[in-house]
């Protein structure tokens, strides 16, 4: 079976990017509760978000998604894939689908309304196994999620993508 | 230590949500997401071959973490959560949101999924949590 993954696609291992801050505002972070139909008013009302202990408006579990998702997209309309996608930081692969594998989060503080956050995303690994229908690439990425303010990781997270 | 004590077999609070078009479009909006394949009903039948526009993977994760953030409020707080979606899901297809505890106790582990309405899992995962001191 020919091998997807080439030399040139091979050196993108360890290859890292940084993003631009991304502001969490208390607006956001109500979009995102109504979205997924969180009701807790900590999510909403900041009396009740300090009676329960935050400085602020805190975001539900899982917000970090707005921000993985939000932060490679940000560029002129016009660089976006005919499917509306963007390339981000996917190797050099002949292949024709990119599908989400597993996703691993470790949850380490939560994510205030005024905190701007810092996404670093690296390549950790890079693996070809035989399916069904042919060769798939796993590139595996380790992310990074941190209060620029005091550096501190609020959250990490493994996501693999799988191309085939 | 709380007072809650969490057992192995306990269900998590499961919920049903049956994700139309309008919530779909919410969530690429928040997520800034511009993939046709959310939105773009023409688009996905005719350049990917899907019946329907499909509901986003990272949804599917947002609610398993609105689960385990129900789950946990009482007593703790989420640490891990590992999970991976392996079948689409189409908008107007019921939903179940839920859970089962596999390992009791202060540093609990459970098993985590969205249920289609013929029993597959569409998503399937882990999660542990921490009991508060």
């Amino acid at each position: 079976m020919e091998s997807l993954l080439t030399d040139e696609a091979r050196a993108w291992l360890g290859r890292e990017q940084t993003f631009p801050l991304y502001q969490v505002t208390r607006m956001q972070i109500a979009q995102y509760a109504h979205t997924v139909g969180i009701t807790d008013p900590v999510h909403f009302d900041l009396e009740a978000a300090r009676r329960a202990g935050h400085a602020d408006v805190v975001a539900p579990l899982g917000f970090h998604l707005v921000i993985r998702h939000s932060v490679p997209n940000l560029i002129p309309l016009q660089e976006l894939a005919e499917d509306g996608g963007s390339e981000d930081m996917t190797p050099p692969v002949a292949a024709s689908r990119r599908m989400a594998g597993e996703s691993s989060t470790a949850f380490h503080q939560p994510i205030l309304a005024g905190d701007e956050i810092r996404l670093t995303k690296r390549i950790g690994s890079m693996e070809e196994k035989s399916g069904r229908s042919g060769p798939l690439v796993f590139v595996g990425y380790d992310l990074e999620y941190r209060r620029e303010a005091t550096g501190d990781l609020v959250v990490s997270e493994r996501y693999v993508r799988i191309l085939r | 230590m709380s007072d809650v004590t969490v057992a192995t077999g306990d269900l998590l609070p499961s919920f049903e949500v049956t994700p139309d078009t309008v919530q779909l479009f919410c969530y690429s909006a928040i997520t800034w997401n511009p993939h046709r394949i959310h939105y773009d009903a023409p688009y996905a039948r005719e350049a990917e071959g899907y019946s329907d526009v499909l509901v986003q993977g990272p949804l599917m994760g947002s609610w398993l973490m609105r689960l385990c953030a129900d789950w946990v409020a009482p007593w703790g707080r989420v640490d891990t959560m590992t999970y991976r979606t392996t079948t689409s899901v189409m908008p107007g297809v019921r939903l179940l949101v839920g859970g089962l505890v596999v390992t009791g106790g202060a540093t609990p582990e459970a098993e985590i999924w969205v249920e289609l309405p013929d029993g597959t899992k569409a998503t399937h995962g882990r999660v542990t949590a921490v009991a508060r001191r």
